[in-house]
């Protein structure tokens, strides 16, 4: 039992790990892109956009992640769209985070007080001199803590990727109990400890990060 | 659409669940016992860190490994009160804080214990402080229910996903299946901002 | 020609109507100083001069700009105007030097040793030239509200309007901004001031104006009008405040 385990153990972090950091990262780099545009475009407070964002915004926090991953690798294909199991992932977790990410922004930029989009204006900046010069450096800051929880609400919610297939560190825990059921406990302690410390450091340098900006 | 009562009754005994632990996790977050603190912080960091899919796996086959065999629904629902229950401590402990010392010295100069003082005075005024974030963690557990399809086909997501494999025609059942969630979830909220404005009838 | 000329300015926040019917001339080299209640409209006029706030009726014609006229730029009327604010709105991420330097640079499009040149030199003017490489943070409310008024300079404007720009400063600091705006009043520089110091108003000021209830009540020369208002009310506020 014991060389089943290590021989798991090794594959987990080898392989399973890479896979999940790899989705999660690029997840995360569509949502910090992605909450990037739409919040900003949420500034602009013309009612059109406003209306579509936060069309975006409410449909995506309201369905459950793991829907829109089936969705995206089960269901698009019926209507032309083939992606692999890792890009549905990717693309299912980009969406999803990317919704958060777009209130993360707008709640970023709205918290930086009027008076200082008034003085840009005063002095003759026009909308996007204001946005780039004067809101955006002091709004980045208050970016920070927020986007480091939503990376570790995406590390774990990357383990749902394993129910499309993708060989991450759950799936990979699945695939070895299939051979032996008595590694589940082991296996499973395991990796709720490899998950708690890649996430745990990260939700505490937030909190301080949080504190210090305050 | 048995699925979809399974998914509200988990929902609800979920909730249930997740106040409980919430409520007792926080106190404990908040009591004057180091020991306290450290076991409600221990599981509160332990729980919030890690994903609710291994939690589900771990509730039902880790379990079965030690010979406890927990119908898919109870694993599931246990699971997901733990995670929820959770991020429920953090949001009332920081909910606690939140309510005005001179609130607790007033409750000690009438007299009332510390825990007449917690059950009467600061817990109802920390509920309605957390109320907005308690809410949105409300609605995940809904949206998380989803992931006991994992384990077995009870709730609504576990159901399309059979009925997909027999029938193949899956965009649609996974945009009418989109379309309960948004639902229910806009129901959740409603109620939760109508309580919210219930409650804030008495005072900031 | 009158610098700044508003006529029957009409301006409404829903169903508010904060501004009645204002009419308003302003010469170059006047110090125009606003006074009244709070809630009388006195920080919208201001506004509605540099389109900050767009005005829902009447007209205002800055150095012969319209300020209703779609073809005159944001850029182009604000250039002329200048505006130190309450809060002083500094900008926290960058210097005092940088805050002066930002509109010649980006709007006037001056070089950097130009700019900086220029911020120098204001910040010379108003007493902080060794604090230029300092932050907002590390500055007092009134070397605050200094740098403010060096960076409205910096735009070379032909209006300078000042929105209660000591009311947020500790009373035995006010001294060091009034001295600044002293200074610029004696270089004839054009200026409206919504002020509560009525010492500045009376002894600077050479158009006094008074509002309540978003109209002019009573206007003109400062002296006059602190010894010998007209109109009931102006009796009644200048009665409470003096």
């Amino acid at each position: 039992m014991n060389e089943h385990y290590f021989a798991a153990l090794r594959e987990i972090l080898a392989q399973g790990l890479p896979v999940t950091i790899e989705v999660s990262i690029a997840a995360m780099l569509i949502a910090i892109a992605g909450g990037l545009v739409l919040g900003v475009l949420r500034a602009l407070r013309n009612p059109v956009l406003d209306t579509v964002i936060i069309a975006y915004v409410e449909i995506l926090r309201g369905i459950p992640l793991l829907v829109l991953m089936f969705f995206v690798f089960f269901g698009l294909p019926q209507l032309g769209f083939h992606f692999a199991e890792v890009p549905s992932a990717i693309i299912a977790l980009g969406l999803w985070g990317a919704a958060n990410g777009t209130e993360i922004v707008r709640g970023a930029i709205f918290s930086i007080s009027a008076g200082q989009s008034e003085a840009g204006a005063a002095l003759g900046l026009n909308w996007l001199q204001v946005m780039v010069h004067v809101i955006l450096p002091q709004a980045l800051r208050r970016m920070i803590p927020p986007f480091m929880s939503l990376f570790v609400a995406t590390v774990e919610s990357s383990s749902l990727a394993a129910l499309i297939g993708v060989k991450d560190i759950v799936e990979i825990v699945r695939l070895r109990v299939e051979n032996d059921p008595a590694l589940w406990i082991p296996l499973l302690v395991s990796i709720l400890f490899l998950y708690f410390f890649i996430n745990y450091p990260i939700s505490v340098a937030s909190q301080k990060l949080e504190k210090r900006l305050a | 659409m048995w699925g979809g009562l399974w998914t509200l009754e988990i929902t609800l005994t979920g909730i249930a669940g997740v106040l409980m632990v919430g409520i007792v996790g926080a106190a404990m977050r908040t009591s004057k016992s180091a020991l306290a603190r450290g076991l409600a912080t221990a599981f509160t960091e332990f729980f919030r860190n890690t994903p609710p899919l291994v939690w589900i796996y771990f509730f039902f086959f880790a379990l079965l490994g030690v010979g406890i065999k927990l119908p898919a629904v109870v694993a599931g629902t246990l699971a997901l009160v733990f995670y929820q229950g959770a991020i429920a401590i953090e949001i009332l402990r920081a909910g606690i804080e939140a309510v005005p010392s001179g609130q607790r010295e007033a409750a000690s100069a009438l007299g009332l214990s510390p825990f007449e003082q917690f059950r009467s005075i600061v817990l109802p005024q920390a509920f309605r402080i957390s109320l907005p974030a308690l809410g949105n963690n409300l609605i995940s557990l809904l949206k998380n229910t989803s992931l006991i399809s994992a384990i077995g086909t009870i709730e609504i997501t576990g159901i399309a996903n059979d009925i997909i494999a027999i029938r193949l025609s899956s965009a649609e059942l996974y945009l009418t299946l989109g379309a309960f969630y948004l639902v229910c979830v806009f129901i959740l909220s409603t109620i939760l901002r109508f309580t919210e404005r219930r409650l804030a009838r008495y005072g900031s | 020609m009158a610098m700044i000329t508003m006529s029957h300015v009409r301006k409404a926040f829903g169903s508010n109507e904060v501004l009645k019917d204002i009419s308003l001339a302003v010469d170059p080299g006047e110090v125009c100083c606003i006074i009244g209640p709070s809630g009388s409209g006195k920080s919208t006029v201001l506004r509605c001069i540099n389109r900050l706030v767009p005005i829902d009726g009447g007209e205002v014609v800055v150095d012969g700009l319209s300020v209703t006229d779609p073809k005159v730029k944001d850029v182009d009327l604000r250039r002329r105007v200048g505006m130190v604010f309450q809060q002083f709105n500094l900008f926290p991420h960058m210097t005092a030097l940088q805050n002066v330097t930002l509109s010649p640079r980006k709007v006037r499009g001056l070089g950097a040793a130009e700019a900086d040149e220029l911020a120098m030199r204001l910040l010379a003017k108003v007493g902080l030239k060794e604090k230029a490489p300092q932050y907002p943070a590390q500055l007092s409310g009134g070397q605050q509200q200094r740098v403010a008024i060096a960076r409205a300079l910096a735009m070379e404007p032909k209006v300078m309007l000042f929105d209660e720009a000591t009311s947020a400063l500790d009373p035995e600091i006010t001294g060091e901004v009034l001295a600044v705006m002293r200074d610029l009043a004696a270089e004839h520089t054009t200026m409206i001031c919504v002020t509560h110091e009525m010492g500045f108003a009376r002894e600077v000021g050479t158009h006094l104006v008074f509002m309540d209830g978003g109209v002019i009540v009573e206007e003109g020369e400062p002296r006059a009008i602190f010894d010998n208002p007209q109109a009931q009310r102006t009796k009644a506020f200048l009665s409470k405040v003096l």
